[in-house]
Parts: C-alpha cells; structure tokens; sequence
C-alpha cells in the first residue's frame, strides 16, 4: 500500500485526492470494530464505567480472596458492631492497624455496645492467613488480602461492622458479588439467544410465520412479571436450594423476556432484506446461510452487544428488588439484595445504618452498566 | 455472428403485485407493475428501457434477473453454451448455473456495498460463490478487475466509506463484471451521481462494452443518458412497453405520443431549438385500476372513440420500430432535431 503514496503515473486527479495523509489512510482500511474502538474511546465515562464492571467482576471471581471472615459464621457477641476506621500510622511510621474492641451490654438499653481501645493495636498484614476456601474451586487456601498476624480476623477487624448475627458485611458483600453479579447471565444469555433466534426467523421469512411470533410476542409482553415470578417461586420443587429455585426462576422468565431483542432484531432483518447489497450477493449466488452470517449479521452485532449491556443491569436490579422483597434469593444465600434485607426496617436503618451498605455497589454497578452502554450504543453504528 | 438468436428475449412478461387487505389478508387486488410485455436485445447492443417512475422499468429488470419470480410469460436467455433457457419459471436452484451471466449494476452506489467489507471481499465474492477457493487466485482478478473499471487496485484493503459515489459505482461495476457475464441489467446506474461523474461512468460503460462486448439492459428515465448510451429504446408507461425503436429513430421521429411528451421534456442547451413544451393532462394512471383501452388515452391529445375501448397491441409500423397506438400512422409528431445544428 505505501507504493501508492508516490505520485508517479499521471493517474486520475479524483484518485490521487484520496491518497493523503497516512492518518486518513488508517480510516479507509479500518475494519467496522477499529472504528466502532475509535469511536468508543473518545467517550470516557464509558470507559471509564468499563473499569469500574471489570473491577467488580474481579471481585466477584477473587471474593473469598478479598474477604477477610467467614461470611457464614455467626457470633452473637459481636452482633452490630459500626463500621471500624482503618489507621494507617503509628508513631510516624507507615504501619496500618485497627484498634481492638471491648463488648459490653449497655444495663439501661441492653443494646451491645463497643469501645476502641487505643492502647491495643491490631496491625493488619497483607496476604494473611485467614478462614479456609477453595481458591476458584482449585485448591484449598487461606491467604487473605488482609488479615491480622496470628490472630483470628473475624474477631478483630470489622472494616464495615456485623449485622445482627455478628457476621462481618465487608465479607459478605465480597461474597454477595458473585450471585449477584452473575446469577442473571443465563437468563440474559437465554433471552439473546431465542430473540436472536425468533427475531431472525421473523424477519426472515416474513408472512405466517412472522404473523404468528409478532402475535405471540405481545401476548408475553402483557402478562404482568410479579405474580407471574411469585406462582413460579411457589411452584419449584421443595426440596430445592434458594439458589437453585432462583436460577430456575431467571431461566424460565428468560423465555418471556426475549420480546424486545426478537422485535428489534426483526426490524433489521426485514429493513437488510431490501438492501441492495444483500440482492447483488444473492445475485451472485452466494448462499442463503453466508448472506445471513456476513451480510446481514454484522451490521446489527453491535445493536445486540449494546442491548445486551443494558440488559444486564435490569438483572442485577431485578435480583436486588426480589430479594429484598423475600420473592427472589433468601438466606443463607447471600447476595445484594439478601444483605439489604436486613435493612428493612426503620429501626436497623436509624440505629446501624452501616447494613444499607449493600446499596451502594448496587447504585455503583447499574450507572456503570448503563453509561457503558450509552456509549457502547453511540459507538455501535459508525456508518450511520 | 449469431444475430439469429437474440441474447434476451422476453415474451408477454407480467408480474403483478397482490394488494392485501384486513385481518385475513384476502387479496382485493393487483398492481400490474408490468403487464404483458414484450421485447428483445441482441448480442452486444444496448437496450434502454425508459418511462416516468412507477411505470414499471425496475420490476422488469428485476424479472429478468430473476430477483423477482414473474407472474406470467417467459424470458429467454441464451447461455454462454449456446442454449436458450426460460429463467422466468425456472426453480432458483436449477437457475445457478447460468445466474452469474446476468449481473447488475445498481443506482444507489451506497446502498449497493456492503459498509463492513473491504473492497477486495465485496469484488470477490462472486468469485468465491462460484467456487474460486485460492485467495492469491481471487486477488488476481479482484487487481484485474479494477484496472479494467480504472480503479487502482491498491485501494482493494480499502472499506467503501472510503470513496466517493463515482468511485463506489466503479467497484459495484467491478463486481458485476467479477464473473464474465454476457449481459448487464443496469438499473439507474448513473441517477444518484453527479452530472460531471455520470458521464464518466457511462464512458466507462461504452468503453468495457467494446472491450468485453457485453450486452446492456439500462433502466434510465433521463433521456439525455439514454440518447449518449443506448442503440435502441423502449419506453414504458403503466407497465406496458408503448414503443421501442433505434435511438435515432425514437428521438427523431416518435410515434406514439407519450413518447413525444417525454422528449419534449428533455433539456435543450440552445434557446433557439426551444420548442413547445407537452404538459400532459392528467395524473399516471394507476397500475391498480387502470383505464380501459389505452392506458394513455385519459392524457393523449389525440385520443379518438377507439382508445378509449380498445386495448391497441405493439405492433410493427416501420422495421424495427414498434408502437403500441391505434393511431401511429394516422398522426405526425415531434420529435428532438438532431444537435447538429449548433452552427
């Protein structure tokens, strides 16, 4: 290509105008992802939103790394201690420790009560070791991200203070991640699937067919998804986990909630039907299924990938909102919306209202997903 | 020469669109986009198919290439092996062998590329849909190929955004031609371009008929093209061919009279050859309900009692120059003097 660049034959003039600058050269031989790239780049809360979903799915790979205490174990002796500030100096040097606490029961209220002492320094260590887990379901471990020398860390440190059963939240939030974070895929996966799939075939073949998919799409979508969800969770089997009944619950709501993507995936089809370069490639011959998979299928990629990022954060909200409701998840699962169910009540939220804090990688998460596929969608169609 | 044959011949050509109403989507009627026409090309001429838009030009182009299955008649294409074949009621698949002789050229030099493919995808694929596996085989061609459109073939990595409209109907040429085929169906090829292109672009055309002697069907509604390009012409109105003549011929002197208003339309750069211009009364008539007898008569000065019941056939009023109008020999009309005269 860089032959070209010399002037040497007296070409056509309108020809040589296109040999320019090598930045715009670049341009012309971008394929449709480097510039759907370029594109999303430039819009930095995107990326930036991109991170932030890469750190918490992090989180929720390495959650028993992160958590310092076993996020099952209960000790009614240090049931709702507050959130416990971390010191990074002692005496000048850079030496990062809590201060140990001192339970007692107040004799007016008979509510616990906790008192740092200064004087007993709890110095954190790095890497520490901690409860037992199975590192990625590999092999058994107990390095810590942080944790205290020799001592026991879900006695001694409580980063975001216990809930009422004196399990530590900073552990269980690292824990909830995983189910919250990923018990939807699936069903979104599902969803993409089959609205891909029955969007295509509508769009498509068009006449009876399309009929009968557009018709059956708007029966769903007016079935109402509460008590729908709500006769489901009642109709699993007993003998199944939460979390089990749960997954089984997204999947089976995955099958009604594939009507957005099918109507829109239908509309791209029935619009690149009448292109002209799909009826220069069928004039050329090429195949029904090769027109499908290079001719039509990339220009709505993009479409389905933004849909899909705005679809995720419906999962997560939906999994908080049910849970908190007590329809979805329940304990002794622990996710997002199981941990805000203890701050249910006026009472937990004025007193200890560190147990809201489940609330906020949720707010984090969703805005994230949302401006990731804000920008996802601005970049998704660079020739339109 | 093998005149004898022509290389396309279609014969009482229909094809009619279902209009569909209420719920049960019962059939109350048909469009007659193009109602029972005739016509042929021979080998290495070119044959332009001419009318206002919605009379019909596109849907028989489309016939002929067989993007569309037509209601009746048939088409008779004479393959690079010297057999004629009747593609209009034949299966798609029994068509594939003979398909890629019949290629198009398309109007719109946007829509008519796939954004996403390189320039070398979008001018191979023909040739990987006929079989040609080897990729150093295909770059060959796809180099050959736009020389022959004067395109530098360093351009091939190149996505079409990267071209202008003059450029991009170069490439959609180069893909038409990708498998050596006998005729071209070019519908509009030079209406969505520049003025100063479209003569490019049409050059380009004569020159690649002489060198490669293709044959053209050219779906136009601009006249002036027409006259720069084609040897003969047909003109359409309301799905029916109402006259077809050699290229002088029609121009000089037409016979039927919505070819005179067609051509009193034209543009004439010189003030003193200005004549009268036609003003045709009237609307088209519509394809669904057309009136009976001529289609013309509603908006013809010269309509007599017989237009208006009798349908009048293309018949043969002078060799090679056939009219669809009871009164072809009664009448005199205008037609475009020639532009000699630019003393």
């Amino acid at each position: 290509m860089r032959k070209a660049k010399s002037p040497a034959s007296g070409e056509n003039r309108n020809e040589e105008a296109l040999v320019t600058s090598a930045a715009e050269e670049r341009v012309s031989v971008a394929t449709q992802w480097q510039l759907m790239w370029w594109r999303f780049r430039k819009h930095r809360l995107a990326m930036l939103s991109g991170f932030v979903i890469i750190a918490f799915y992090l989180a929720a790979i390495f959650a028993d790394f992160l958590a310092y205490a076993d996020p099952h174990k209960t000790e009614a002796f240090r049931s709702l201690i507050a959130p416990q500030p971390i010191h990074f100096f002692d005496e000048g040097r850079f030496s990062p420790h809590v201060f140990a606490l001192t339970g007692k029961r107040d004799p007016r209220t008979f509510k616990r009560v906790y008192e740092p002492d200064p004087e007993q320094k709890v110095p954190l260590r790095f890497f520490a070791e901690g409860y037992e887990y199975k590192f990625l379901g590999l092999f058994r471990t107990n390095r810590h991200l942080i944790g205290v020398e020799g001592g026991n860390a879900e006695e001694l440190i409580f980063l975001l203070g216990t809930d009422q059963l004196g399990r530590d939240l900073w552990s269980r939030l690292m824990i909830a991640c995983r189910l919250s974070l990923t018990i939807g895929l699936a069903g979104v996966t599902l969803s993409l699937v089959l609205g891909v799939l029955l969007g295509g075939i509508s769009g498509l073949y068009g006449g009876a067919i399309d009929t009968l998919i557009q018709r059956v799409i708007e029966i769903l979508r007016s079935i109402p998804t509460i008590p729908l969800w709500m006769g489901l969770a009642a109709a699993m089997p007993r003998d199944w986990g939460v979390v089990q009944v749960y997954f089984a619950i997204t999947v089976i709501l995955s099958l009604i909630g594939w009507t957005d993507l099918a109507r829109v995936v239908r509309g791209r089809f029935l619009a690149l039907r009448e292109e002209d370069f799909v009826l220069a490639a069928d004039l050329a011959g090429v195949s029904q299924m090769r027109i499908i998979l290079r001719h039509m299928a990339p220009s709505f990629l993009s479409h389905i990938i933004a849909a899909t990022t705005l679809a995720l954060p419906n999962m997560i909200i939906s999994e908080t909102a049910l849970s908190f409701l007590g329809l979805g998840l329940r304990p002794p699962a622990v996710s997002w919306g199981v941990l805000l169910q203890d701050a249910q009540n006026i009472q937990t939220v004025a007193l200890s209202p560190w147990l809201l804090s489940a609330a906020l990688p949720v707010v984090v998460v969703i805005l994230a997903f949302n401006f990731l596929g804000d920008g996802l969608r601005d970049a998704a169609d660079p020739y339109g | 020469m093998r005149t004898a044959v022509p290389l396309l011949e279609v014969r009482n050509l229909q094809r009619f669109f279902p209009i569909r109403k209420g719920l049960l989507r019962r059939v109350v009627g048909q469009v007659r986009a193009v109602d029972d026409i005739s016509f042929h090309i021979n080998r290495g001429e070119t044959l332009s198919l001419v009318g206002e838009s919605g009379c019909g030009k596109t849907t028989t182009a489309r016939c002929i290439l067989r993007a569309l299955k037509p209601t009746a008649g048939e088409v008779l294409f004479q393959t690079a092996e010297g057999d004629v074949v009747d593609t209009a009621g034949m299966p798609k698949r029994a068509l594939k062998p003979f398909r890629h002789q019949m290629q198009m050229i398309f109007q719109d030099p946007f829509s008519s590329l796939n954004p996403r493919m390189t320039v070398f995808d979008i001018v191979a694929e023909p040739l990987l849909a006929s079989g040609v596996k080897k990729r150093e085989q295909r770059r060959r061609r796809v180099e050959e190929l736009l020389e022959l459109v004067r395109l530098r073939p360093e351009f091939m990595q190149r996505f079409p955004h990267a071209f202008s409209g003059g450029q991009r109907q170069r490439i959609g040429i180069a893909r038409a031609l990708a498998l050596n085929p006998s005729l071209i169906v070019a519908d509009e090829p030079v209406s969505a371009l520049d003025v100063s292109v479209q003569a490019q672009i049409l050059n380009l055309m004569l020159d690649l008929q002489d060198e490669l002697g293709l044959t053209y069907l050219f779906v136009a509604h601009d006249l002036s093209v027409v006259k720069h390009i084609s040897d003969r012409v047909a003109v359409m109105y309301v799905g029916k061919i109402v006259e077809i003549a050699e290229t002088k011929t029609l121009f000089e002197a037409p016979k039927h009279p919505y070819t005179e208003a067609l051509l009193s339309a034209v543009p004439k750069p010189d003030p003193r050859l200005r004549s009268e211009r036609i003003v045709l009364q009237g609307e088209v008539a519509d394809p669904a309900h057309p009136p009976a007898g001529c289609y013309f008569h509603p908006r013809c000065a010269h309509a007599i009692d017989r237009c208006r019941r009798e349908t009048p056939r293309l018949e043969e009023v002078e060799p090679g120059h056939y009219v669809s109008c009871h009164r072809a020999r009664e009448i005199t009309l205008q037609g475009v003097a020639a532009q000699t005269s630019n003393a």
